[in-house]
Order: structure tokens, then C-alpha cells, then sequence
């Protein structure tokens, strides 16, 4: 929110003050404007100079709960992508802003970090900030749902809670036996802190689970790709004195076996990270136990 | 009110179209019960709780599963992976098919099904016919069986890097293509 508040202000006033802060966002709010919401800063509604408009049309699932016997739609929206920043995102935000209100998904830090803008764009899950738009194939209008079978809240958002208790059934935290010193740092050699390299930088955007079949038709009982890779990061943290627990856990049927190594989850990662990997090595590790 | 119902009944609300006016009602609502059912945890709670309860629920219950077969991207990773439970389904289905039809055939047909019979009527077909029936099953059987080695070598965790998934995929597809077609024309 805060986020916003400083882009409206910017947008009004120069360096805006706290005060000018609150009079922009009401201003901003009134119902005369298209709802305003993150129109970064070089996006402008004329196209540039000298430019040919470039339309575009995105074909978007839409869903809504106001109205929920009413059949999950497609609605078609073409925008100049000369006015328009370069990726997914952007153009779905023009598209919020300038044309339709309604269309709801959820965005936060565009630069693929928060995970929040994970979506299935033209068939592939990944987040919509780091999809760039294919500007060559113009005539083909882009297609995005939300991510693959999941039950929607509205539009492009996904309800996430079973996906999140799943991450903390893995205990996603340091466990001693032998708590070390309070007064030392808990050290690592250098080997053993770059066995977390890959792991680590998992955002929990969701994309690599629901791209795996697997957890499209087991998700009540099978972790899924990225709840595995993260139950894996603390296996393999060498401060933490749980694994051989931790893997008895996953000792049944579904929890990790479930995994029949289809690997879409490695495919589709935004953040290039191999959960499929990871779920193997859990493997090997428990059927060495 | 357990966890869940709270997190997705936030989530409904905060999603609803009316935008951020209804996104500031709503949340102080949420306060309103969450804060109801905490403090009046003994007597019955509020019949607006009851209300705002059951409109979550029933909202919960209405949601469409977001679609995923049709949809998704054709890639090598899932259409192998499929194209293997398949042809293993096959396989399994042709051997044992086999082993009751020699069985159950000369009893509930009256014609033998062994291989006497088998290979005077197979001898009988034409050529094209001949390579084609016998592609059907080593089309499969080499795909399931270079696809199975593919997967021994997976479970030792090598190979499981995007390239090699896409190195060792269409390794399996040129030597099923090579092989079971060498296999056809004996």
C-alpha cells in the first residue's frame, strides 16, 4: 500500500510531503479516474513520436465471485504496446488501469521476488514481471490464466492457503539436538553454505507445483515440487540436526513419492532453480536410510 | 474460526470488485468477527459472525478449479512422462490380454490362440501389414524400455539438470524411432 501512496504522490506532486501524500491518494480515488494503481513512470498513454501504435490482444480468464454461476470466461483486451512497459505485467496493469477496473490479480515488488504475479502465461506458469511480451508474434493474442488447477478467487488470483500449510508441515526452520552457543555464531565452512546455493533462493511463487500433474491431481496428500525443494534446504543446512527426522516424515506413499520425476517443475522455474533435483536427492537420501 | 477460514475469507474480500473502499470495510468486518469469536469463545457467537462464516464458506465452495491439462504448454517433460505410463499401461494390458486370450480362446471362441496359429495367421498378411502390427508393439516396448533407463539413471539424481532431461529425451526418441523400426522390418 505504502508503495502505492508514494507512486500517486509522485505521479501529483513533486516530492510530496506526507500531508500532500493523503490529499493525492483522495484525489486519486475519485470515482471520475480509472482506478490508478502503479502506472510506472514511464509509462505514458500516447505512443511515442513517430511511432505506429502496436495493438496487441491479451486473452485473460476471467471469474467472477459476485457472480459465481455465471462460467469462468475468457475476455479479450488489445492494447498499444508502444505504451506499454515491456513485460506481462505491465500490460496487465494497463490494462487494470485504463480499460477494465475489475480485472484482479495480485502484484507486489515487479522485479520477480515477491512471487506474487505467479501465473500461467501462454500455457507455461511463470510470474508475469519477468515474461517479456513477444512483440513479433503481434497478430497471436497472448493467453493468461491463472495458475493451473487451483481453486480461484477471482480472475488471476489463486486461493494459496493449502499451498502455504503444506510449507509449514515441512517445519521450514532450523532444529537442534545440541542447541549451539548463544554467545557464538553458528558457522559454516564454505562447502556446506554452497550446498544451499539453488536452494535458498526459492521464492514460493507456486509455478513449479502447479505445473507438476502430479500435484494437479494429488494435491490433498503430495507436497509438490516446491515444498520438497524447501524441505530439502534444510536437510541439506549443515546446522540443522533434524534430517533423518525430517525424511521419516516424507516416509509413505504420497508425500514425496508422489514425484514421478515428469520435471515441468525444473522447466517452468522463473528463478531458474531445479526442484526436480532436489526431489530426487530426498530419494536417494531415504533410500539409503 | 480455524486459520484457514480467516486466510480465505481474507483473501475473498480483499479481492472483491468493489476495490479499496470495500478492501478497508471489509478488513475492519473481519476485525469485527475475529475479534467476536475470540472474546465470546463460551456463549454462541454473534449471528453477524454466522453470517459473515457461512458467506466465506459458501464462496469457498462455489470456486472454479482453474484449468490445467487443457491448457498447458505442450513440453518434452510431461508428453514423455505420459507417453511412458501409457505405453507401460499397453504393454502390461497387451501381456496379459495375451496370456488369457491363450487361455480362454479355444474354450469361449472355439479358435486356438497359441503360436502354431498365431504365426500361420500372421504369415498370411501382407508385408505392409506385417511391419505395421509388429511396430505397434515394438514402438512401445523399446520407448518403455529405454524411457524405464532413462529414469534408473534419474534416481541416482544425475542427469536432472534442464539439459540433461532434454539431452536424454530425445535420445530415447531417436533410439525407440531407430530401433523399434529395426525391430518391425525383421
Amino acid at each position: 500500500m505504502s508503495a502505492t501512496l508514494t507512486r500517486i504522490g509522485r505521479n501529483t506532486v513533486q516530492h510530496a510531503s506526507k500531508a500532500t501524500w493523503t490529499r493525492s491518494l483522495v484525489t486519486a480515488t475519485q470515482p471520475t479516474q480509472a482506478s490508478p494503481v502503479d502506472t510506472p513512470a514511464a509509462e505514458t498513454t500516447t505512443p511515442l513520436v513517430g511511432e505506429q501504435p502496436l495493438n496487441k490482444t491479451f486473452s485473460i480468464y476471467r471469474w467472477n465471485p459476485e457472480t459465481p454461476n455465471a462460467k469462468p470466461h475468457m475476455q479479450d483486451y488489445t492494447i498499444d504496446l508502444n505504451s506499454c512497459g515491456p513485460m506481462m505485467l505491465d500490460a496487465l496493469l494497463k490494462i487494470k488501469n485504463e480499460i477494465d477496473p475489475s480485472l484482479t490479480l495480485r502484484r507486489s515488488c515487479r522485479e520477480g521476488i515477491c512471487g506474487s504475479c505467479a501465473m500461467n502465461i501462454n500455457g507455461a506458469n511463470t510470474l508475469a514481471c519477468l515474461c517479456k511480451i513477444d512483440r513479433s508474434a503481434i497478430t497471436k493474442p497472448d493467453k493468461i490464466y491463472p495458475l493451473p488447477h487451483m481453486y480461484v478467487i477471482k480472475d488471476l488470483v489463486p486461493d494459496m492457503t493449502y499451498f502455504y500449510k503444506q510449507y509449514k508441515s515441512i517445519q521450514p526452520y532450523l532444529q537442534y539436538k545440541t542447541p549451539p552457543s548463544p554467545t557464538q555464531e553458528n558457522l559454516q565452512s564454505i562447502a556446506e553454505r554452497k550446498k544451499l546455493d539453488g536452494l535458498y533462493e526459492c521464492i514460493l511463487c507456486a509455478c513449479c507445483s502447479t505445473s507438476c500433474p502430479s500435484y494437479w491431481w494429488n494435491q490433498d496428500e503430495y507436497l509438490g515440487p516446491a515444498v520438497l525443494l524447501q524441505s530439502y534446504r534444510w536437510m541439506a543446512d549443515s546446522r540443522d540436526q533434524f534430517g533423518p527426522e525430517r525424511r521419516a516424515r516424507l516416509q509413505n506413499a504420497f508425500s514425496v513419492y508422489r514425484c514421478h520425476t515428469i520435471m515441468n517443475c525444473t522447466r517452468t522455474c522463473p528463478k531458474g532453480l531445479n526442484p526436480g533435483l532436489a526431489i530426487a536427492e530426498i530419494k536417494k537420501k531415504m533410500a539409503f536410510e | 474460526m480455524s486459520a484457514l477460514n480467516i486466510a480465505t475469507k481474507r483473501g475473498f474480500l480483499v479481492y472483491s470488485p468493489l476495490a479499496r473502499k470495500s478492501f478497508f470495510a471489509s478488513t475492519t468486518s473481519i476485525a469485527r468477527v475475529m475479534s467476536t469469536s475470540a472474546v465470546r469463545s463460551q456463549s454462541a457467537p454473534s449471528s453477524e459472525a454466522v453470517g459473515q462464516v457461512e458467506i466465506a464458506q459458501r464462496a469457498r465452495a462455489n470456486r472454479p478449479l482453474s484449468p490445467d491439462l487443457t491448457i498447458y504448454q505442450p513440453q518434452l517433460t510431461w508428453y514423455l512422462s505420459s507417453l511412458h505410463r501409457i505405453t507401460g499401461a499397453a504393454l502390461a494390458a497387451g501381456l496379459y490380454g495375451g496370456a488369457i486370450a491363450y487361455v480362454a480362446s479355444p474354450i469361449v471362441l472355439g479358435m486356438p490362440f497359441d503360436s502354431a496359429s498365431i504365426i500361420s495367421t500372421f504369415a498370411a498378411l501382407p508385408a505392409a501389414a506385417k511391419f505395421s502390427a509388429k511396430l505397434l508393439i515394438t514402438l512401445p516396448f523399446t520407448f518403455h524400455a529405454y524411457n524405464g533407463i532413462r529414469h534408473l539413471i534419474w534416481d541416482t539424481a544425475s542427469a536432472l539438470t534442464l539439459k540433461g532431461v532434454y539431452a536424454t529425451g530425445y535420445t530415447v526418441l531417436g533410439a525407440t524411432l531407430l530401433t523399434s523400426g529395426l525391430l518391425a522390418a525383421l
